[in-house]
């Protein structure tokens, strides 16, 4: 069978499949609805940012000259809602309380970097309650605000039956950003254990990223110039920088307090 | 006042011409018809935000286009963490389709394709783009683009062998 037979059989079968398809009659109203939230949210968040930028600025004194020498813009590129995690059975320290998870980056966070707002506490689920084990509050550094998310999933994860975080656990897949660099990491025997990562799209957001398999499990902690809920091509650019370096992301997921909560 | 009334309104109108195509493109990418709407409506959503910008693109199917595309490549990176791979076993959200049977057979096709290949395979086979804008639009190399393509025809080869009736060899015709 040659390539061009099976591109054209292709291209029949996705023209028949999908011609009788009809998006959602109530889409355009749902989208406006959605659109609005997003503005609205937007413009919330910045001047938050604003003014907490504002008050570190007066706090740091001297530092302020450090960084924030780029111009901000609007990006092309990836953000993030921390998704809601799946959290199967058995429990485990990825159970950990948001709550609990916030005051540990507090803690852990390096000189001038503060948490100016948790984000979203309550779990994205029917049952509502306190959200475990994902957090995306908003940072704020000398050199403006930004966003970090971290996560705690189980694992390995295929064995719960769902796609995890093991599949990437290495430097193998490819991002689709325009500028990555990848670093993985290794344990004492040689395994891969992690990787950091830095993403940078097009002109203007870029995301630092660090996952370490531990314990049973997965610390996940990214961060981006963007205060996006969802990284996107869209997203406006907050800051010159991520808030946290890629040493501080892997500093913060090297940290045991996130492996010593016992659920 | 009168300006975001105009803007709502305009907005409408396009959604409403364009969601149709929209539409499909966000389903072959994530081959869920739950999923596909919630990612029409996250790329909607960024298009109204900067509507002054999409309204005024030489082509703003295209750019709400490439705006979905992009979403749908983010989101993937951001959430495989917590995605679950569920089986669509209806397909009511677009019932009715003219074959709905096919439509299951080539989503779960798609679905067993890494979601970079399953992009390349959209851009290319469903929307006719050429090898050298299918890598601009996902910021691969031209090579890149014709070993997923490979790869991914290879994987549809198999995966609809099933319904494939024959069709006569074109070996040597390009």
């Amino acid at each position: 069978m040659s390539i061009d037979t099976d591109e054209h059989y292709v291209r029949e079968v996705i023209d028949s499949a999908m011609s009788g398809t009809r998006p959602p009659s109530d889409l355009p109203s749902i989208a406006l609805a959605r659109g609005r939230r997003l503005r609205t949210r937007r413009r919330a968040s910045y001047a938050a940012a604003g003014i907490a930028a504002i008050a570190l600025a007066g706090l740091a004194g001297p530092w302020i000259a450090a960084g924030g020498d780029r111009p901000v813009r609007d990006g092309d590129l990836i953000a993030t809602q921390p998704p809601a995690p799946v959290h199967p059975a058995p429990k485990g320290w990825w159970d950990m309380p948001a709550t609990d998870m916030v005051a540990a980056v507090e803690a852990i966070a390096p000189d001038g970097v503060t948490v100016t707002d948790p984000g979203p506490l309550e779990a994205d689920t029917p049952e509502g309650g306190l959200a475990h084990g994902s957090i995306s509050p908003m940072l704020v550094t000398t050199g403006g605000p930004g966003r970090l998310n971290v996560i705690l999933s189980p694992g390995p994860a295929e064995d719960m039956g769902q796609i995890g975080m093991d599949r990437r656990i290495g430097c193998g897949g490819e991002s689709s950003s325009d500028r990555t660099r990848c670093e993985e990491l290794l344990d004492a025997a040689g395994n891969v254990v992690g990787h950091r990562l830095s993403a940078r799209w097009f002109d203007g957001v870029v995301i630092n990223e660090v996952v370490l398999r531990r314990d049973g499990g997965t610390v996940y902690a990214a961060g981006a110039n963007s205060l996006d809920d969802k990284w996107s091509e869209d997203s406006p650019v907050s800051a010159a920088r991520p808030p946290l370096s890629l040493d501080d992301l892997e500093n913060l997921v090297r940290n045991d307090v996130w492996v010593s909560y016992e659920p | 006042m009168r300006a975001s009334t105009s803007v709502d309104e305009e907005f409408t109108a396009f959604v409403a011409s364009a969601s149709a195509q929209l539409h499909r493109k966000a389903w072959l990418l994530t081959t869920s018809s739950s999923a596909a709407e919630d990612l029409l409506q996250s790329a909607l959503a960024k298009a109204y935000v900067h509507w002054r910008r999409v309204s005024t693109a030489d082509d703003p199917t295209a750019y709400v286009s490439g705006i979905v595309l992009k979403t749908f490549l983010s989101e993937k990176r951001r959430r495989s963490s917590s995605e679950v791979a569920v089986a669509e076993m209806s397909d009511s959200a677009a019932a009715a389709g003219d074959d709905p049977e096919l439509r299951m057979t080539l989503l779960a096709a798609l679905r067993d394709l890494a979601p970079l290949d399953r992009a390349v395979v959209v851009l290319r086979y469903w929307e006719d783009h050429s090898v050298e804008e299918t890598a601009r639009a996902l910021h691969l190399s031209r090579a890149a683009v014709k070993n997923r393509s490979l790869r991914a025809l290879a994987s549809l080869r198999t995966q609809l062998a099933d319904i494939r009736e024959p069709i006569p060899s074109q070996e040597g015709t390009r």
